[in-house]
């Protein structure tokens, strides 16, 4: 297992930019996506950030395929987040 | 500014933008939900999206959907092209699709 870690590395990188239209929004979203676990941290990265209105995400992974199952289900939680600030604001 | 990533992998980099005129996009995602297979056998989607509000987060959620399709299908063609390279190039295609079948139907190892 640690020879097969110093062999990968976090080669695959994303940077997502999501602009709300408030920092309080953005805030909402950043801290309600962190609450979720990295399950495997060897194998990913992921951290958010919140730059005046705009949620930025940065995903790092070994493969592009954890990058997609990371990325799809991050963006999935997103939609929700999104959805309910629509729905209570 | 819609919504945007950058993607960068050993000197490759691609850039993805949502800025598509507002009747083009939906909250319905192409690569999320059940495949195409499971609804073909009959199965009800209990989890479908909502319609956007016409609003600004209901355009946003939209936005969103559209940049989870690009980039899911980015990663997923990169993916098929890196399993070609590696195997022999009989039934790439095959191998593709069920791999995406297995990514929209939850696989589990990841």
């Amino acid at each position: 297992m640690t020879a097969k870690r110093q062999k990968m590395s976090f080669s695959c990188i994303l940077d997502i930019g999501v602009p709300f239209e408030t920092e309080k929004q953005a805030t909402i979203a950043k801290r309600t996506l962190e609450q979720d676990p990295i399950l495997k941290p060897d194998d990913l990265v992921v951290r958010y950030e919140v730059n005046t209105s705009s949620l930025d995400m940065h995903f790092e992974a070994i493969s592009d395929r954890v990058l997609r199952v990371a990325v799809s289900s991050v963006l999935e939680s997103l939609k929700t987040v999104i959805e309910v600030i629509d729905e209570f604001e | 500014m819609p919504p945007s990533a950058v993607y960068k992998t050993n000197g490759l980099q691609h850039e993805f933008t949502t800025d598509v005129p507002r009747d083009e996009l939906t909250t319905e995602g192409k690569t999320t939900g059940p495949s195409e297979f499971v609804m073909s056998k009959g199965a009800t989607d209990r989890d479908k999206p909502s319609e956007a509000k016409d609003s600004a987060m209901g355009l946003l959620r939209c936005q969103v959907t559209r940049l989870q399709d690009d980039i899911n299908e980015f990663l997923t063609r990169r993916m098929q092209q890196e399993a070609s390279n590696k195997g022999d190039g009989s039934s790439k295609e095959q191998e593709a699709e069920e791999l995406e079948k297995q990514l929209l139907d939850g696989a589990d190892e990841d």
